[in-house]
């Protein structure tokens, strides 16, 4: 067991690197979100965009930095932290370095519920149809992983694959459902891939009024986490109501990854590096790993999201398939990094 | 007795194989009662000839060769998971045939090179990546594999969406349906199926053999390597020329074998004729639902494996190899 929680080393560093460390990744994040807003704008320097809404001197610089560029960025960075704390929570609920809510299904299953409901009531207002739709969608999925994996044991590698049948019955069902509907194709083929163009204010209201309060409560949970990362009976042992409090993370799970899916569509291994990523850079007490993912995930999904927009211009790629790209690789190596498990 | 109940079962297969043939000539879009069907047949130049047959024979084709493959590969790597879909073959198929359908839509003859290409590369880099200390263990080559088509599946959406171009079209294909499939599509998927099966059937005997441990095998005075080779050769020609053809039906190869050993028992020279009729009834019979299901709409026969074969998967998973 100890070994899938990864490098499981005592936490060394000093407090000041350790600052230093979280400095800079909010100079990264900085960063991305500067080349992100100015990127191929016109007449536009630190000057101008620093300055109050209303001073920028050219109105269609001001309209795409404001209306087209900042929501999108917030929204790719408030998803990423989203999603790397789904991953996270995931990963110490499990006890399994391979979980994310694109592995284990959740996103395919919110996917499918918000297929079926856009096609049946959908409407012009249909974000208020696909959010409750992708929240029981990703619920059902999470109860029958949940279900499958206790049933097969809680192995990791069983955990994934269970994961896999769910995500490939959902996606087929998804499909079909799609096919039969066939004019609305694109759009939703587009959607499914995890898009973010289009981005709005009202989506990143969104996912602030769930997300805020589920990313406070994570942080609230954490000494909760360590005791549960120590394994079942030593948290049971130390006072911790096993039960509820893994069924408490899993509805932040579920709101957390049905909210993203709801807004963006599914967006995986976000979930599954940063926390890797994070547990490097800070060690693995989940007080400190919470922060961490959620400032690593906004910066990796606008980095992205970046790379989504620009490397293919004009065509906007999904930037779920550039985290698939990304994701992919990392899986393949956590798995033989993981020499213990099967 | 083994020997009745094999012939019991092929016989009975092949009725079953009939009537969903019949059946699948008679229904559609529009139904066509069996005696028209026979007067068109009679008078030539008939549409059911020029639809639906060569439709129901790719079907029956795509089964075979999807069945026996997943056999062959359940066979050899003695792991109840290790069929087409599962290793990446069709993932890697698919991706090479997307590559080929969007960038050179003209060329039809490339497309099943092209297919079996990238199916092969896909098969080498799951192993690959999966070895590891001289062996693939069940589980891990699923979660490779699956890791790997998750890539593949990328890259794939990733040309749909940049040359968004007949993606319709082009998703259709990938959830593996059968439709506006002609006499040209027949013919370039015979030979594959043909001399996949003939292979098989004639390395039936070591198929056999390879299922025991590897040090009986080589006691046997087997050349183990070069009879592996042949046969998963075999496994990925016959996989890769579907997918070629079809796209990716998923879920036959991994659910055939298995209820076709609980038929006639696992001597692969029983074994491989009727996982290939249960395959062939299977596909054609997702086809046929999914052409009556919703008409004038159709729902790829893929999706309709994938929703049979995902829970059964599931089943694997957990009652079979958890024991």
């Amino acid at each position: 067991m100890g070994a899938s929680m990864g490098h499981r080393r005592p936490d060394s560093r000093p407090a000041a690197l350790r600052w230093a460390l979280a400095a800079a990744l909010l100079l990264l994040f900085a960063a991305i979100a500067w080349m992100t807003l100015t990127y191929r704008v016109r007449g536009l320097d630190w000057r101008t965009l620093l300055s109050p809404t209303g001073n920028l001197k050219d109105e269609l610089a001001a309209y795409t930095v404001w209306h087209v560029r900042a929501p999108r960025l917030l929204l790719a960075a408030s998803l990423g932290a989203a999603l790397a704390v789904a991953g996270c929570l995931l990963q110490a609920m499990t006890r399994n370095p391979l979980s994310d809510t694109e592995i284990i299904g959740l996103n395919q299953g919110a996917a499918c519920a918000a297929v079926v409901a856009l096609l049946l009531f959908g409407g012009s207002d249909s974000s208020l149809v696909i959010l409750p739709a992708a929240l029981c969608g990703a619920a059902v999925s999470g109860i029958l992983v949940y279900w499958l994996a206790r049933f097969g044991g809680s192995d990791v590698s069983r955990l994934v694959l269970s994961g896999v049948a769910i995500s490939a019955f959902m996606g087929a069902l998804t499909t079909g459902i799609i096919l039969l509907f066939e004019t609305r194709l694109m759009e939703i083929v587009y959607w499914m891939a995890g898009k973010l163009s289009g981005a709005n204010w009202s989506d990143n209201r969104l996912i602030w009024g769930i997300g805020g309060p589920v990313l406070t409560a994570a942080f609230l949970l954490s000494g909760r986490l360590n005791l549960l990362a120590q394994g079942d009976e030593v948290a049971a042992g130390l006072g911790v109501n096993v039960a509820r409090t893994r069924g408490l993370l899993g509805l932040m799970v579920i709101l957390l990854a049905g909210s993203a899916a709801a807004v963006a569509g599914p967006i995986g291994f976000v979930g599954l590096m940063v926390p890797h990523m994070a547990r490097r850079i800070v060690g693995i007490d989940h007080r400190r790993l919470i922060p961490a993912s959620a400032l690593l995930g906004a910066a990796l999904l606008s980095a992205a999201d970046f790379a989504a927009q620009w490397i293919s211009y004009p065509a906007d790629i999904p930037v779920g398939i550039v985290t698939a790209f990304l994701g992919v690789p990392f899986f393949l190596y956590l798995l033989r990094r993981n020499k213990e498990e099967r | 007795m083994k020997k009745a109940r094999f012939a019991s079962t092929a016989v009975g297969l092949l009725l079953l194989l009939l009537v969903i043939a019949l059946l699948s000539l008679r229904f559609g879009a529009v139904s066509v009662s069996l005696s028209d069907i026979v007067k068109e047949l009679l008078g030539g130049e008939a549409q059911v000839l020029k639809y639906r047959l060569p439709r129901l024979a790719i079907a029956v084709l795509v089964g075979i060769n999807m069945a026996v493959s997943g056999a062959i590969l359940q066979g050899i790597t003695r792991n109840p998971l290790a069929v087409p879909d599962v290793v990446g073959v069709s993932a890697g198929g698919g991706f090479a045939a997307v590559i080929v359908l969007l960038l050179y839509p003209g060329s039809g003859s490339l497309l099943p090179v092209a297919a079996f290409v990238g199916a092969v590369a896909a098969a080498v880099i799951v192993y690959m990546a999966a070895y590891q200390r001289g062996g693939v263990r069940p589980l891990r080559l699923a979660l490779t594999g699956v890791a790997v088509s998750t890539g593949f599946q990328a890259m794939i959406t990733f040309l749909i969406v940049k040359y968004a171009l007949s993606s319709s079209q082009a998703l259709m294909w990938l959830k593996g349906s059968l439709y506006a499939r002609s006499w040209q599509h027949v013919e370039l998927l015979w030979p594959w199926t043909l001399a996949g099966c003939a292979l098989a059937l004639l390395g039936s005997r070591h198929l056999n053999a390879l299922q025991l441990d590897e040090q009986t095998v080589r006691g046997i005075g087997m050349k183990v390597q070069a009879a592996r080779l042949v046969l998963l050769a075999t496994a990925v020609g016959l996989a890769a020329s579907s997918v070629a053809i079809a796209g990716t039906i998923g879920f036959v190869g991994l659910v055939v074998p298995p209820l076709a050993r609980r038929l006639v028992g696992s001597d692969s020279k029983r074994l491989l004729p009727v996982a290939a009729l249960l395959g062939a009834a299977l596909v054609s019979l997702a086809d046929l639902l999914g052409r009556v299901a919703h008409p004038p709409l159709e729902i790829p026969a893929g999706i309709l494996t994938a929703l049979i074969g995902a829970p059964y998967f599931a089943y694997v998973l957990f009652v079979r190899i958890s024991r």
